[in-house]
């Protein structure tokens, strides 16, 4: 039913098992966190609208709608939702996994929200799972225990130099902080195409995809690799090993 | 129905008075102390509205007086009209002390129009109001034999016809005695001599042209209620009989062809207390399941929530608010039931969050930043078209915005240059790469004073990484000496 969302084409994705789960919910940290959930939304290419849910103001401004558009997404299929608390968001959001012809949910949490426990986010992930509404939950703070699939950082990096020292493309260096059941801790730097909709891992030429051949090459080259052994027991009775589920 | 003691009444029920001592309700007109309403105990005394306080001290020396609040009569008399809706949909407020009932066709409900009245000034009493109540053909009939008494609209005296002292008078020196009287005359007569007014209240209080009764609550085609014996106060038992209703209208709105936008819930307390709650939909819905989920989530989200007391012994359904809905549109295919579902959602959210939290990002027809962009309601049409971006570019509008922008001090090479190095939030930043100026000037035409600063928009990225918008506000040394610096905007 969810696919899966390609990210580098290459050791990101074969770690991730083939790409990004999209029935899932994904927790993002960090300065660029509401950048990387635009763009995953955005690339995620699913129709119908994104119930963005927010639980307050934070100190970073409002989403403004033009720049919505110059990151190659249409506004109008923002739907924000200003909840007022994390309560109330997280009730809305149990709403909106109910209802398969969204996009996304994403849920914007800020500061600690202590609230938003193991608890929660199992019945978030439960909820994503079973519906395939892709969920992800920006938050505050220190990274806090939690039963999201995957856990990221991202921070704005230094872009590509244009003409006349003027910054490219946006670029993030992301974090897989976190995964259930699979391998973490790994970096990569991305760079966001507007007009393909797309990450690209930064330092390929971003007109030139990483033709499939490479990314399942690249896959194997660290098949071997050590697992982290944080999910370890989480994982009991699941295959974490990337060549499995990518070949398949 | 006439309610002639209310303002003293609602003051005893209140505990601002005790009951059973003469009382009158004071206003002070020119200087003078006046009252303007009394109770049945200082009436016996022979004391009434009009009179001074001060004569009325002097005949009666320990007499209660209290300001009267007639705005506060008024919210009474609404309250109590907002009860008496258990009786009828169709009920009025008259002021200063009337309540209107249309019985015609309720009646039956409570084993005729006998027990029917008997039972309102039961229920009226036990608030602690006494009811004077009267039938008539007409709202105005009814009023006026319930507040002068008698049983015939033609026995009724001249102040039935106009509160107007001259009015009275000029009657009483024609001869006559009676409205009655006044209706055998020729109608010509009547109007050059007394006035339209007269002849208005006359075709009123007989039958000739009855006036409309202005409910309070607009008549629904579709409703229904359900009464209880004894009073339910389980919130279980009252989401029963809420389903049973939602389907009985269900039903009653297949007939008819049609889908509810607006379901108005009204659950009657014993104790005279009436509570209300309404769900709108985005589509005309008639699925009796999902219209009681939005008032679960309605319910659910009530900040004090409902107090049922001893309990209710009425609930009412209306439907206020109908649209088209045929058959062929609740088969559903793809497309269709996307929508749905969408629709569905957006119903349940601002049932549970309120219709204002539901926005969704509009675009203005202007260049100035912070107005280009603004929060529209949801399920409205899409006005204005969102550009799309020149390909190839990088992004030249921040994802998030600061409105207002946010002061920073900056430091640039020349005045008139681009800025090598700034401060936000405590945190020095130098700039590593930047492009820009992109002039964006004020819009004169839109401002009275024809000015305006000019603003040179510069996108910069710092040394971590991160990349903002800036802008300098005002020409240097054409608009301004010193411009100054702000920070409009975070990008990806």
């Amino acid at each position: 039913m969810a696919g899966r969302l390609a990210l580098d084409g290459g050791r990101l994705d074969a770690t991730l098992g083939g790409g990004l789960l999209l029935g899932a919910c994904h927790e993002l940290y960090g300065p660029a966190a509401t950048a990387l959930a635009m763009m995953l939304v955005l690339a995620a290419t699913r129709p119908g609208p994104i119930l963005w849910i927010s639980d307050g103001q934070g100190e970073d401004g409002r989403i403004y709608g033009a720049g919505v558009a110059e990151l190659g997404g249409d506004p109008a299929r923002l739907w924000l939702v200003a909840a007022g608390g994390v309560v109330p968001m997280l009730r809305a959001a149990a709403e909106a996994q109910r209802c398969p012809a969204l996009a996304a949910v994403v849920l914007e949490s800020h500061g600690e929200a202590p609230a938003i426990d193991l608890t929660v986010t199992r019945r978030l992930q439960m909820a994503a799972a079973a519906q395939g509404v892709f969920t992800l939950l920006l938050r505050g703070g220190l990274p806090r225990p939690s039963a999201a699939l995957t856990r990221w950082q991202a921070q704005p990096a230094p872009a590509r130099r244009l003409v006349a020292n003027a910054p490219g493309p946006p670029r993030l260096a992301i974090t897989l902080a976190r995964q259930r059941g699979g391998p973490a801790d790994i970096n990569q730097l991305l760079e966001w195409n507007r007009d393909r909709r797309r990450f690209f891992a930064a330092g390929q030429s971003a007109g030139q995809p990483v033709p499939i051949g490479v990314a399942f090459a690249r896959s194997l080259g660290i098949a071997g690799a050590p697992h982290s052994g944080g999910g370890a027991a989480m994982a009991a009775g699941r295959t974490a090993d990337p060549i499995g589920r990518s070949a398949a | 129905m006439a309610l002639p003691w209310l303002p003293a009444e609602r003051l005893i029920r209140s505990g601002a008075a005790p009951p059973d001592v003469p009382l009158a309700l004071i206003a002070t007109d020119r200087g003078r102390q006046v009252i303007r309403a009394v109770n049945a105990a200082a009436l016996a005394e022979g004391i009434g509205p009009g009179l001074a306080l001060a004569d009325a001290r002097a005949r009666l020396p320990d007499l209660r007086a209290l300001p009267h609040d007639p705005a506060a009569d008024a919210t009474c008399l609404d309250w109590l009209a907002q009860g008496a809706t258990r009786w009828s949909p169709m009920v009025a407020a008259r002021a200063p002390y009337g309540l209107v009932i249309d019985i015609s066709g309720a009646a039956h409900l409570f084993g005729g129009e006998a027990s029917l009245v008997s039972d309102v000034v039961t229920r009226l009493h036990r608030l602690g109001f006494s009811a004077q109540p009267a039938l008539a053909a007409t709202p105005a009939a009814a009023l006026a034999l319930a507040r002068f008494g008698g049983s015939r609209v033609s026995e009724l005296p001249l102040a039935a016809l106009s509160d107007a002292e001259p009015v009275q008078i000029g009657l009483r020196r024609a001869g006559l005695r009676s409205v009655g009287e006044v209706a055998r005359l020729p109608r010509a007569a009547v109007a050059s001599r007394f006035g339209e007014a007269l002849l208005a209240t006359l075709d009123a209080l007989t039958e000739t042209a009855p006036e409309p009764l202005d409910p309070l609550l607009p008549p629904a085609d579709v409703w229904a209620e359900q009464r209880f014996a004894s009073p339910i106060a389980s919130h279980d038992a009252m989401r029963a009989a809420l389903e049973r209703l939602l389907l009985r209208c269900a039903a009653q709105m297949g007939g008819l062809g049609v889908g509810g936008r607006r379901f108005a819930l009204a659950l009657y307390r014993s104790d005279g207390h009436v509570a209300r709650l309404a769900v709108d939909t985005a589509e005309p819905q008639r699925d009796a399941r999902a219209v009681l989920r939005l008032f679960d989530e309605r319910i659910a989200a009530l900040n004090d929530p409902l107090d049922p007391g001893f309990g209710y012994d009425l609930l009412r359904l209306a439907v206020p608010v109908t649209a088209r809905l045929d058959e062929a549109q609740l088969g559903l295919d793809g497309g269709a039931l996307a929508e749905t579902q969408l629709n569905e959602l957006i119903d349940r959210l601002s049932a549970r969050l309120g219709r204002g939290r539901l926005r969704r990002l509009v675009r203005a027809d202007t260049h100035i930043p912070e107005q280009a962009s603004f929060l529209g309601a949801l399920g409205e049409a899409a006005d204005t078209a969102w550009p799309s971006p020149a390909p190839g570019e990088p992004p030249t509008r921040p994802l998030r915005l600061f409105d207002p922008p946010q002061p920073i001090e900056v430091l640039a090479e020349v005045p008139d240059g681009p800025p090598r190095r700034f401060r936000w939030r405590r945190q020095v930043l130098d700039v590593t790469a930047q492009e820009g100026p992109e002039r964006i000037a004020a819009e004169w035409w839109q401002r009275k004073d024809g000015a305006g600063l000019t603003r040179d928009y510069w996108r910069v990225e710092a040394a971590d990484g991160r990349r903002f918008w800036l802008f300098r506000h005002g020409l240097y040394e054409r608009e301004t000496a010193s411009p100054r610096w702000y920070l409009h905007g975070l990008f990806a």
